[in-house]
């Protein structure tokens, strides 16, 4: 049986970790040139990540700015206990919090409160389309995991300790957001 | 012990490790022990080979993203000039004392030299920018009138933009005659339109030096190439 991550390219992880670890060094002693290249590896992820949880480009491109203002003022602080990815996405998911109650309390509802829904992928002709759209629907923290998860590609643990929440919760989470998207999972062995 | 509550067990094991298998994360014992379920058991390998295709569809990242350099150079200007000093509340500090850095104390020194390098940069990206655009519209689109008949966009190439709010029909128009580009889809909730050129087929480099020709222009906020969107379970525009 064959992991699915045999398909994604890049260093291995561990060496990842150590190269952002020396820009953070670097940034800690304000080399702007490291703040650039750290910028730049993370903001496509972050972006990403950022616009599905609000919906909005200019609250991401914000939010990604608060999180590196964060990072060029805290750079000495970080100690290692965790990835430096999962220190920033951490840091950037918190962020996304405070502007989403900020400026768009709608899309703030608690899993609890929020609707059940089974979505029908075959009302969408594309998939492509019916993806981002289940996507959407999804209540904020179980989009937040699949998105941490299935793009970012962190660990459950990571991803407890980015949404500071317990290690269950997260199961939890990925458990109910996998259930909503059964139908869209149906779709996806048909058509792919 | 009850077989049944045993089988149930496992299964649910197994529904609840398969999302950290997929995406590699799962400890190697676990992901191991797994993987000899999966081989054996033919309702969580269904359940397994549904997520793979979520997780490929998700890593087919489709995402329109803004263009990062602009943004930070807004990060670095904001930096320069101080002015949110302690505006960022909550700031997560690490929990446990592995490795620590070396603190110095912040001055704009080292930032302003820097700035200034990287304005001279942009200026030569800028001229480059200019450049290919004057190149690029020395080309005119062919002139297309209403009854006229329906362009032909034979090759698959298109690129997805975001266009500066406020931008006028007329700013918009004469945009898209100087990219040689027409709007065939959109907007999307997100105002994404999807523009297609007229001609024969691109190469990817092509399909990338137009796409980086609209970015250069200031009332284009992204600008993606979508070279082969069937390939591309994304998310353009959510």
């Amino acid at each position: 049986m064959h992991q699915a991550t045999e398909l994604r390219p890049g260093p291995p992880a561990s060496n990842q970790n150590a190269l952002e670890l020396a820009l953070l060094t670097r940034i800690a002693a304000q080399d702007a040139q490291a703040m650039h290249e750290l910028y730049h590896l993370y903001h496509r992820r972050l972006a990403r990540f950022l616009m599905r949880l609000t919906s909005r480009y200019d609250l991401a491109e914000e939010i990604i700015n608060d999180t590196f203002w964060v990072v060029w003022q805290h750079a000495a602080d970080f100690r290692g206990a965790s990835k430096v990815s999962t220190w920033i996405f951490g840091i950037g998911y918190r962020r996304a919090l405070k502007t989403l109650k900020r400026v768009r309390p709608d899309l703030m509802v608690e899993e609890s409160e929020a609707p059940e829904q089974v979505y029908e992928p075959w009302l969408h002709a594309e998939l492509r389309e019916w993806l981002g759209v289940a996507l959407d629907k999804l209540p904020h923290e179980q989009r937040a995991v699949l998105e941490l998860a299935y793009h970012v590609g962190h660990s459950c643990e990571e991803i407890a300790t980015i949404m500071q929440c317990p290690v269950n919760t997260v199961k939890t989470r990925m458990f109910h957001a996998r259930r909503k998207l059964k139908g869209l999972l149906n779709s996806l062995s048909g058509a792919l | 012990m009850n077989p049944e509550l045993y089988d149930s067990d496992v299964h649910q094991l197994a529904a609840e490790q398969i999302p950290w298998y997929v995406n590699g994360t799962l400890e190697a014992a676990a992901a191991s022990r797994l993987s000899a379920h999966l081989e054996a058991c033919a309702q969580c390998r269904g359940d397994y080979e549904a997520q793979v295709r979520l997780f490929e569809g998700m890593q087919a990242d489709g995402t329109l993203v803004f263009a990062a350099e602009p943004s930070f150079q807004k990060l670095m200007g904001r930096i320069r000039d101080g002015a949110d000093a302690g505006s960022v509340p909550g700031a997560p500090l690490p929990a446990a004392p592995v490795r620590s850095v070396p603190t110095k104390r912040r001055t704009g020194a080292g930032i302003a030299q820097w700035l200034a390098a990287a304005v001279v940069l942009e200026a030569v990206g800028l001229g480059y920018g200019a450049w290919a655009w004057h190149v690029h519209t020395d080309s005119a689109a062919p002139y297309v009138t209403l009854t006229s008949a329906e362009p032909s966009y034979r090759s698959s190439a298109r690129v997805r933009v975001v266009f500066r709010s406020g931008l006028s029909v007329q700013g918009l128009g004469l945009l898209l005659r100087q990219a040689g580009a027409h709007i065939i889809d959109g907007p999307t909730s997100a105002n994404v339109y999807t523009l297609g050129f007229t001609g024969t087929a691109m190469t990817p480099d092509t399909l990338e030096r137009r796409a980086a020709t609209l970015r250069a222009n200031p009332d284009v906020l992204f600008a993606e190439p979508q070279n082969a969107p069937q390939d591309a379970v994304g998310t353009a525009g959510r």
